[in-house]
């Protein structure tokens, strides 16, 4: 995980707020994918994510045969839950708005399908417009998505789109694995125990490149992400916020225990001193990089292991 | 080359005169000069020069005159004539000055003929107005000027569509036109020249042996029935000999190839390419008094004789001897280093030899000589490509290939080529030169340009000797081929070549190579196949005298394939019959310049017609149990056997959803032939079948003949290891997994799944080489890849390594707790 800032935020309090849309389907297979994509996300979102009261929306093309749908997925639904789920946001909140389902270029039009008038980037565009306060992630797995991306791209939004234009028309597996990747470990590049909507990004893309290689197929699919633009002089805005946004794999009940509470300090800050040493390997000589280094990773195996052992686990 | 727009602003086309007066040309009637241009395109000099031979006076006659003793290559004369001609004022004053430019060039006087030609082409392009002779003349002097100045070749080009426009009749351009584009390598325009004339003239010598030309430069190595033709229209056409010559050399059809090229060099003794294949002849032969014999018959006519060198080595480097190809193509850039096809015989040499930077120079000068070359501008932008790629040393090998796959492949290759090396070594009693370098293509087109210079070619691999280039298993879909035997294929003929001093011939040295991937791994290299008892039945196979022939003039494509898997079963045959020291022996004889009479003589001590009467007794005993049973194959005409019959009829019930009887049907036909090798075989659907009725036993058994019987069946490999994993026959899982990774090396997964069986079986070593495997593979997951590879480490008792690893894990990802315990176990 990269982008200590907002990591910061969030240990802080901060709680996150989840749109999910699954649009028109067409066929029940793509039905059953939305629906697959949107129930992971969910069930992580309300076991293990800091998730705000009244801070979950799922909106579907077919609310009463979908399990946990909250209401249908209409344009007139989507931006109200964004007015409200976006008001409801403070600075160290994150807002995720996911959409799974088929889009259209229309001339040089994007859309998102949906039960009713589509959805245009304009639309999101003018709906996010006024939340300003929380991060915000918005994922578009669609097919020819790649049209949201430029409107949509502003200060403090992660903006990230399944395709790189309109014209990658063909069904995506982008949120297949986006999803897979931001609910289970398999994207946890860095092992800490969560995920960061960077390392979901690069994992969906990279799984997306190897399953059409392996199937001896043309890529017809190439996402793309837009990290926002904060101003470089705001340490409050991480210069890479895909980075920032992280979704854990599971509570940390240690930070929760007050025994425990000198050790996480001392993890915390052996986690920092190896994340400085690692931005001084350049500059620094080869062989007492390496030594510094391994001095510091066996400290924190240690301490991680006290903790585990003060948590019951075995070491 | 193609054709543009006229490119200068030297000439100023006004009004072209559509039919220039042929008859005012000679003082005959045109009909008459179109008679003697026919005859001189049939190559009948002596005709020529009978019928005007009273009229020698007459300048413009002195010019068809010329003509005629040119194509005898009475040099001086033709050049007398010429001159003659040259000098009066007549409709071919130009055409004459132009040819006596060209005929300069033809015996090397380079200086002599460029100032020639540069006379024609100042005196013609003062005037905007030309009849189509002048264009022709134009066209010609340009050609000549396009050595140092390769821009003119496109000047050339244009005068001669001019020529052709202005005289439609004028054959001679037309002509022109197609040589011009085929030496610079564009076929199919001179294709469409050379067939134009011949509409025009059926049977005009030179046009129809400008199609067998470009049939042969398009790689058709049937054109057996267009020289003839040619040699029939046109017996007096010293080039056509000639280029039968380079056609029997190619077959390696040496006596014919040295007989045929005297016979050109007979009735035109300036013809360089037919004393090129009598001197590769004789090099070949390692006839080296022979050779100089040549060279001072050639130096005698020719002052600058780099196209004599450039086409001998071109000619060596077909014949598989690269060494001997550039010493000899350095020569040609000695007598003259601008010319570009000299230069490019060179660098072409040297990159077959390895040496890349200097082959690298040698091209980059021949371009600069002859930008139209696509070889050339193939290969420079191909070792651009290269350039990128990475080399990986491991042992007496290096690596080449992309970045991305190096580690991968050089992780597998390294130990199989090793032991590849030790064995072929101990069997051949040669050691090729070492670092052996193999470079491996992630595009099969890049493969292709690094072998012929152009992209198309069918092979997966070649060897150079110590220099193997192959396809990467990238460049092809999973299943397509198997890279592992592939390159244990072209490590072989980097011994059969080097113990034969580069002189075995094609089936020796393809045989061997296919009966050692036999050797290597069951499984591995071709198998008896239906189709090829199919055409044994039918008679269709070469017979032992011939069998170069499957190879050097196949019929079509299925002629080679069986050619491969004959040429196997014979060499299986010698070294059975006669023991392993009589292919040493036979690779010694050809060494020192045997043919192959005796060189099979000296394996076996019999004839080669004894050697097939007892191979094809060896093939009776082997397949004739299985003969009954399996169709016939005759010329192109398939008929199917009970084999055939019984396993359409389980596909189809397959298809139905009867699987019963469809099983009863496939097991009928795998026992009726139970060596069958086809890729269509019974053994992969009997599995299918057998492990949807839940008989993971059964299945297990016809998978493992499916594998054995197939080198390329990925999938079976696959369902066979996960089938032995589920059975805890973790040995076996491995060997089926590995079967699959040297077919296809890229799915993280199986390497994962073969790490798990080596661990279980007891081979930590193999264990950590798949999970090395899986780190040169990129994985999205790399803290866990490197975890992993530690923990390997250490259950292989490698704790330096391991603590390696888990400390390049933990850099990447310091909370990571499986790694964390994994280090503090490691501590010292």
């Amino acid at each position: 995980m990269t982008g200590l800032g907002a990591a910061a935020a969030w240990a802080q309090g901060g709680v996150m707020r989840l749109l999910i849309v699954t649009g028109l389907s067409g066929e029940p297979q793509y039905a059953a994918q939305f629906a697959k994509q949107a129930s992971a996300l969910a069930a992580a979102a309300t076991s293990r994510w800091p998730l705000a009261d009244s801070g979950f929306v799922y909106l579907s093309e077919n609310p009463a045969a979908t399990p946990g749908a909250t209401g249908r997925a209409t344009r007139e639904a989507v931006l109200a839950a964004i007015a409200r789920l976006g008001g409801a946001s403070g600075a160290d909140d994150v807002l995720l708005v996911y959409l799974a389902g088929h889009g259209a270029d229309q001339g040089d039009q994007s859309r998102f399908n949906l039960p009713g008038p589509d959805l245009a980037p304009e639309d999101l565009a003018a709906a996010l417009g006024p939340v300003s306060k929380p991060l915000v992630v918005v994922v578009n797995a669609a097919s020819a998505s790649g049209g949201f991306l430029k409107p949509l791209a502003g200060p403090r939004r992660v903006v990230i789109t399944a395709t790189k234009s309109g014209f990658e028309r063909n069904a995506t597996t982008f949120g297949d694995y986006f999803v897979r990747g931001l609910t289970g470990g398999e994207a946890d590049g860095d092992k800490d125990g969560r995920v960061t909507v960077a390392e979901a990004y690069s994992y969906a893309k990279a799984e997306v490149v190897r399953a059409y290689q392996s199937g001896n197929r043309l890529l017809t699919e190439h996402a793309q992400i837009d990290e926002g633009a904060g101003p470089a002089n705001d340490p409050a805005v991480p210069a890479r916020l895909a980075g920032a946004a992280f979704f854990p794999l599971a509570r940390d009940r240690a930070a929760d225990d007050p025994k425990l509470a000198p050790l996480v300090a001392e993890r915390r800050r052996l986690e920092a001193a190896i994340a400085t040493l690692r931005s001084r390997k350049a500059a620094m000589d080869s062989l007492g990089y390496q030594r510094e280094l391994e001095q510091l990773l066996v400290k924190l195996a240690e301490v991680s292991q006290a903790i585990r052992a003060g948590q019951g686990k075995a070491p | 080359m193609t054709r543009r727009a006229f490119p200068t602003a030297a000439l100023v086309v006004t009004a072209l005169v559509a039919a220039t007066c042929a008859g005012q040309t000679t003082g005959q009637s045109g009909d008459d000069f179109a008679a003697v241009m026919r005859d001189l395109h049939r190559g009948r000099a002596e005709a020529v020069l009978e019928r005007l031979q009273a009229r020698r006076g007459e300048p413009a006659v002195a010019y068809l005159l010329g003509e005629a003793a040119a194509l005898r290559g009475r040099s001086v004369v033709a050049e007398s004539l010429l001159a003659r001609a040259a000098a009066a004022t007549t409709p071919v004053t130009a055409l004459a000055a132009a040819r006596l430019a060209e005929q300069l060039a033809r015996r090397g006087d380079h200086r002599a003929a460029e100032a020639a030609a540069d006379r024609v082409a100042r005196g013609l392009e003062s005037r905007g107005d030309h009849p189509a002779r002048e264009w022709l003349a134009l066209g010609i002097a340009y050609q000549v000027l396009g050595r140092r100045s390769p821009a003119q070749f496109k000047d050339a080009l244009t005068a001669y569509d001019r020529a052709a426009a202005a005289d439609s009749g004028l054959l001679e351009a037309h002509l022109r036109l197609g040589d011009l584009f085929l030496a610079k390598y564009n076929g199919p325009d001179a294709k469409a020249a050379f067939s134009e004339a011949l509409r025009r003239d059926p049977g005009n010598g030179r046009a129809l042996l400008g199609l067998a030309t470009v049939a042969q430069f398009n790689g058709n190595p049937a054109i057996g029935g267009q020289l003839e033709q040619v040699l029939r229209a046109a017996p007096g056409l010293a080039a056509a000999y000639a280029l039968k010559a380079r056609s029997d050399l190619d077959a390696e059809a040496l006596d014919s190839a040295a007989a045929v090229a005297a016979r050109a060099i007979g009735l035109d003794s300036l013809d360089l390419g037919a004393w090129a294949t009598a001197a590769t002849v004789v090099l070949i032969r390692g006839d080296s008094a022979g050779f100089r014999r040549v060279e001072a018959a050639v130096a005698a006519r020719h002052q600058a004789p780099a196209p004599f060198y450039a086409a001998v080595a071109e000619a060596l480097g077909r014949q598989r001897e690269y060494q001997a190809a550039a010493e000899v193509a350095a020569k040609g850039v000695a007598a003259d280093g601008d010319d570009p096809a000299a230069l490019t015989a060179l660098g072409t040499n040297l990159l077959r030899l390895g040496q890349i930077e200097r082959g690298r120079s040698a091209i980059e000068r021949a371009f600069a000589r002859d930008p139209y070359h696509v070889w050339n501008k193939n290969t420079l932008d191909l070792l651009d490509e290269v350039a990128k790629y990475r080399t990986v040393t491991s042992g007496r090998f290096q690596f080449v290939a992309a970045p991305e796959e190096a580690d991968l492949l050089a992780l597998y290759l390294g130990p199989l080529l090793e032991r590849a090396y030790d064995s072929l070594a101990a069997r051949y009693r040669y050691r090729p030169p070492t670092p052996v370098r193999i470079e491996l293509y992630r595009r099969h087109a890049d493969f292709s340009v690094r072998t012929v210079g152009l992209a198309g070619i069918g092979a997966l691999g070649v060897s150079f000797g110590s220099v193997l280039a192959m396809d990467a298993p990238s460049a092809r879909p999973p299943g397509e081929f198997n890279w592992g035997s592939t390159a244990w294929h072209e490590l072989t003929h980097a011994f059969t070549l080097g113990a034969s001093g580069h002189k075995v011939p094609r089936w020796l040295t393809e045989g061997l190579s296919v009966l050692e991937e036999r050797r290597a791994r069951p499984g591995w290299g071709a198998g008896p196949s239906r189709t090829f008892v199919a055409a044994w039945k039918g008679r269709m196979l070469n017979p032992v005298e011939r069998l170069n022939d499957g190879f050097v003039r196949p019929r079509g494509p299925a002629d080679v394939t069986l050619a491969y898997y004959q040429a196997s079963l014979l060499c299986e045959f010698l070294e059975h019959t006669f023991g392993q020291e009589a292919i040493v022996r036979m690779l010694a004889a050809f060494r020192e310049g045997g043919g192959n009479d005796a060189a099979i003589r000296a394996g076996t001590g019999g004839s080669a017609t004894e050697l097939d009467r007892r191979f094809s007794g060896w093939l009776e005993a082997r397949f004739g149990p299985v003969a009954n049973a399996v169709g016939v194959l005759r010329d192109t005409t398939a008929a199917p056997g009970e084999i055939d019959r019984l396993l359409a009829s389980a596909a189809t019930l397959d298809r139905e959803g009867k699987a019963d009887a469809a099983i009863a049907a496939y097991a009928k036909a795998d026992s009726l032939f139970p060596e069958m090798a086809d890729a269509d075989g019974p053994a992969w659907p009997l599995a299918r079948l057998y492990q949807l009725k839940g008989d993971t036993t059964r299945a297990i058994a016809y998978l493992e003949r499916a594998v054995r019987r197939n080198e390329t069946a990925y999938e079976p490999s696959r369902r066979l290891g996960a089938l032995r994993a589920a059975r805890r026959d973790w040995a076996g899982a491995l060997a089926a997994y590995d079967r699959a990774i040297f077919i296809h090396p890229y799915d993280p997964d199986l390497h994962r799944d073969a790490a798990t069986a080596a661990g279980r079986a007891g081979d930590p070593g193999r264990a950590v080489l798949e999970h090395q495997a899986v780190l040169a593979l990129g994985p999205t997951d790399r803290a866990e890849a490197l975890y992993q590879l530690a923990a390997a480490y250490r259950d292989a008792g490698d704790r330096a390594a391991a603590r390696r690893e888990v400390l390049r894990a933990l850099e990447l990802a310091p909370s990571f707790e499986k790694a964390q315990q994994l280090l503090l176990e490691l501590r010292p």
